[in-house]
């Protein structure tokens, strides 16, 4: 393993991330071959073979040789043009909240006339590859990478390996890839975050108080509930041994205060990443009660409205919020 | 038969491709069934259709411990059919049992790869049989069926069905063609293996040298490389006519046959012969292996010399073709036989001499044999007693000779101490204690015992051992009626001593050490006996015996068969049949040898004294 790792550092540090822009063309250059570990032992078979030939005088003996010897040559061949030409795009990187894996979509196109098969593609680096595809002539397939993501911003696509090994398993051709997409990722949303707040709160907490007149469902407890709120009788249909929970009636409506999702009115004691996480819970919430909300992140200030595309935007300046350079 | 097609189109990919490189395999191990033993071949039929039933049924491969004994059972098969486990046939039985169990025992991708590559390999072996077109048309079957099952393998979505998967490794084979071609006929060729192949140190190859040892081989290997090609035009001759002449070995040292040494061959290039050819000559074209020797093979009797270039032939006396330099390339000639002629058909050989040649340390009985031999004036009834010879006893042709200390005791072998006082009766000679024979104790007398030369006081006395020619001569030359054993003292028995004989009486046993006889073949007194009534012998020219050159502690058949030369030289028309035994006292300073027993010469010329 250790060599392994340190190859794989010193190859990092040695090819500064040079992302393949657009589509690339696997040329002759960018094409490496060598013989695996069974094309080895074809090769020390061969010298077998020659060797028996010569000490018995076997004519047909030599015939088998030669003609084993160039199978392998042609196969050499063959592997490198299973490989060769192929252009690969990556289409549009997903986005995904911190923690989920990012799949990223690539595509493998063949615009030559010979069919490839066997196309192993994997993240650099690993050893036993996991997909595979077989890209039909004058055609394409889809290969679907899917990279865990950790902190939230940009995730850049690995560096990826296409290898084949396609006719006869005897020689191993590669290339590497690095594709020029990337996946944005979300903070991951909180956990049980409290409940959104009003515009006009400036309590402490956090907690404010939208409208109440209508009852509007049922929230699970948090401390400091007032106890008239709880929702008792939902609370004695199921024992705390089998599952039960205490909830909390929660009511809306009436009025009409504008939610404001504002990092600043937040509690500055916080983290900085437990807060945005908090405000992608809250607009995840707002977004699915469909509450207009507006939304006030650093630079960024939204005027308040609903919808998928303004989700996307406040999503993406949390996701991108401090971090330097966007997009 | 459709259901079982249709059962196998449907299997799923990696059993279908199971069959495939099972198919392949029997069809590299089918051409090996000619030459296996039966019940190999049959066992890989078991094994194959075993593996072949565990794919259709979908069932678990066997376990380990199972195959185990199998696989040492198949070993101790063929250890015991081919008594070896190394060696060629051996090593091929292995190699397809080994297929055969191995594909009972894949698991991993990297067995598959094994396999493919064992089916070549045994695709290889099976040239040392055979290689004639159809085997090269199998090969490349074969290979094609090796190949596609190996790109079955190698797909991992999308799998072409059967045809085109063959077609793929078509155009795989189509490709390597013209190289494989251009290979085969630029790679250069060794002559003979980069290294001996294993033997043990008694065995040999046969092969062609200019000395011939028998029993110094124990077991004589036919080497199965040519040593040349001959294109007969017209129809070839029969088997029995097919006498390729090579070197002649016809000097013998009692141990290995050499070729003549160069003054003979000298002479016998030099006697005139009279040959006679009769009818047309066989043509035919030679084509000579290099043997990096100077032999060149003609059919008896060759016309003229074969045309080399850049080498000159020669031809020998006794009719062997040589090169004057080595042969170190592949040679053809052409050349014209008659089969049928007479060489020397009625006149004698001017110096018959070299062919007669006796050896100093010959077996006595045989050197009596072949002094009876040569004792025939008629070279064709020596000839048709060699044959009557070889009928009678029980000759055979073998590869495989006794070695030669073996040989030796093969001889009857007789009491020699009952000989030896039958001997010592005859010939009065005193035994290694100095008794007299048919006295009752024997002395030696110390006074005569060193008068003869000197011996230490007390010599270390062993038995000596006297051949059988000791014995017959002391009987034939003393011409003694024939005593029974246990017959009375000296003075009852008529002593005719022949004049010329000069028996000594030898006082000094211990000289007999230096005649270094080994007793181990004696005549019996059956054969002795059937001496009787035999003619009487004529004695030698007495000046022979100051004229032998005397040798200390030399071996006595030498000098004896110079003697007996120079007797016959002497007489001419006469051969001399018994040789004198002579030995050389030690510590001989005058260099005189006594004579044992007497040289004697027979009658007449025509008369074999000996003879049988």
């Amino acid at each position: 393993m250790a060599p392994q790792s340190l190859t794989r550092r010193m190859g990092d540090r040695m090819r500064p991330s040079s992302v393949d822009e657009g589509e690339l063309v696997l040329s002759q250059r960018r094409i490496y071959i060598l013989p695996t570990r069974p094309g080895l032992g074809f090769g020390a078979l061969l010298l077998v073979l020659l060797i028996g030939s010569i000490n018995y005088g076997l004519g047909l003996g030599y015939a088998l040789t030669f003609l084993a010897l160039s199978c392998a040559l042609v196969d050499m061949v063959l592997t490198w043009r299973n490989l060769a030409y192929l252009r690969l795009q990556p289409l549009r990187g997903p986005n995904v909240f911190a923690g989920q894996e990012a799949v990223f979509q690539l595509q493998v196109r063949n615009t030559s006339r010979r069919a490839r098969y066997a196309i192993l593609v994997d993240v650099a680096g690993n050893d036993a590859p996991r997909h595979a595809v077989d890209v039909p002539a004058q055609g394409g397939a889809t290969v679907r990478m899917a990279v865990p993501s950790g902190a939230r911003g940009w995730l850049e696509a690995p560096r990826l390996t296409l290898s084949t090994r396609f006719p006869l398993g005897l020689f191993r051709a590669w290339s590497y890839w690095r594709p020029g997409t990337r996946a944005l990722v979300y903070p991951f949303p909180e956990e049980g975050a409290p409940p959104l707040p009003s515009a006009s709160s400036s309590a402490l907490d956090g907690a404010g108080q939208a409208g109440e007149d209508d009852f509007a469902g049922v929230r699970p407890y948090q401390p400091g509930d007032p106890l008239r709120r709880l929702a008792w009788r939902q609370i004695a249909r199921l024992d705390p041994v089998d599952g039960g929970q205490l909830a909390t009636k929660h009511f809306e409506g009436g009025a009409r205060t504008e939610l404001v999702l504002d990092l600043a009115t937040m509690n500055p004691q916080l983290d900085l990443e437990l807060r945005l996480s908090r405000l992608t819970r809250w607009v995840l919430e707002a977004e699915s009660r469909a509450l207009p909300y507006a939304f006030r992140l650093g630079a960024d200030s939204y005027d308040a409205a609903y919808g998928a595309a303004h989700q996307s935007a406040c999503l993406r300046a949390l996701a991108l919020y401090g971090l330097g350079g966007k997009r | 038969m459709k259901a079982l097609f249709a059962r196998v189109a449907a299997l799923p990919r990696d059993k279908a491709d199971t069959l495939l490189l099972l198919a392949s395999a029997l069809l590299v191990l089918a051409p090996h069934v000619n030459h296996l033993p039966g019940w190999v071949s049959l066992l890989c039929a078991m094994t194959l259709s075993w593996r072949a039933a565990i794919t259709l049924r979908g069932k678990r491969m066997p376990p380990s411990l199972l195959l185990l004994p199998l696989a040492a059972a198949a070993m101790f098969g063929v250890a015991h059919s081919y008594q070896s486990l190394l060696g060629r046939d051996a090593g091929v039985a292995m190699l397809v049992l080994l297929v055969a169990f191995k594909m009972l025992e894949m698991h991993a991708r990297r067995d598959l790869f094994v396999v493919v590559f064992l089916c070549l390999f045994l695709v290889l072996t099976n040239f040392f049989y055979e290689q004639g077109i159809g085997t090269a048309l199998l090969m490349a079957l074969s290979v094609l069926a090796l190949l596609t099952a190996q790109l079955s393998f190698q797909f991992t979505g999308v799998v072409p069905p059967l045809r085109q998967r063959f077609l793929m490794s078509a155009k795989v084979l189509g490709l390597a063609t013209p190289l494989a071609l251009a290979l085969f006929f630029l790679f250069p060729r060794f002559d003979g293996p980069l290294w001996g192949m294993p033997g043990d140190a008694a065995s040999a190859r046969s092969g062609l040298s200019e000395t011939m040892a028998p029993g110094t081989m124990a077991n004589l290997a036919q080497s199965g490389e040519p040593a040349f090609r001959v294109r007969f035009e017209g129809a070839a001759p029969p088997q029995e006519q097919l006498y390729w002449r090579g070197p002649v070995l016809g000097a013998y040292d009692g141990r290995t046959w050499t070729r003549l040494d160069a003054r003979m061959r000298r002479a016998t290039a030099r006697q005139p012969l009279t040959l006679s050819t009769q009818g047309k000559g066989v043509g035919y074209e030679v084509t000579l292996e290099p043997s990096y020797g100077h032999w060149l093979f003609a059919l008896e009797l060759p016309q003229r010399l074969p045309e080399l270039d850049g080498n000159a032939a020669t031809v020998s006396g006794e009719f062997e073709l040589t090169a004057t330099n080595a042969i170190e390339a592949r040679l053809r000639y052409r050349m014209v036989s008659h089969l049928a002629y007479r060489l020397q058909a009625s006149a004698l050989l001017d110096d018959p001499d070299p062919w007669l040649q006796l050896p100093a340390n010959l077996n006595p009985r045989a050197l009596l044999a072949g002094l009876e031999l040569r004792a025939e004036p008629d070279p064709r009834k020596r000839v048709d007693a060699v044959l009557q010879r070889f009928r009678r006893d029980n000759y055979v042709y073998t590869l495989n000779p006794p070695p030669r200390a073996q040989r030796r005791r093969r001889f009857p072998v007789r009491q020699p101490r009952r000989l030896l006082r039958a001997f010592r009766r005859r010939l009065r000679v005193p035994d290694a204690r100095g008794r007299r024979a048919g006295a009752g104790r024997h002395r030696l007398p110390r006074r005569r015992a060193q008068s003869a030369g000197r011996l230490p006081h007390r010599a270390p006395v062993r038995r000596p051992c006297l051949g059988r020619s000791l014995a017959r001569a002391a009987r034939l030359g003393a011409h003694r009626p024939h005593r029974r054993r246990g017959a009375g003292a000296g003075a009852a028995r008529p002593r005719r001593r022949d004049p010329a004989a000069r028996t000594v009486r030898y006082r000094r046993f211990g000289a007999l050490h230096a005649a270094r006889w080994r007793n181990e073949s004696v005549a019996g007194p059956a054969a002795l006996r059937r001496r009787r009534g035999q003619q009487r012998l004529e004695p030698v020219d007495p000046e022979l015996h100051a004229a032998a050159p005397a040798r200390r502690g030399r071996q006595c058949a030498v000098l004896a068969g110079r003697l007996a030369h120079a007797a016959g030289a002497g007489h001419p028309g006469k051969s001399v049949a018994a040789v004198a035994i002579l030995a050389a006292p030690p510590g001989n300073r005058s260099g005189r040898c006594a004579i044992l027993g007497p040289v004697f010469a027979p009658g007449p010329a025509g008369t074999g004294a000996l003879g049988r």
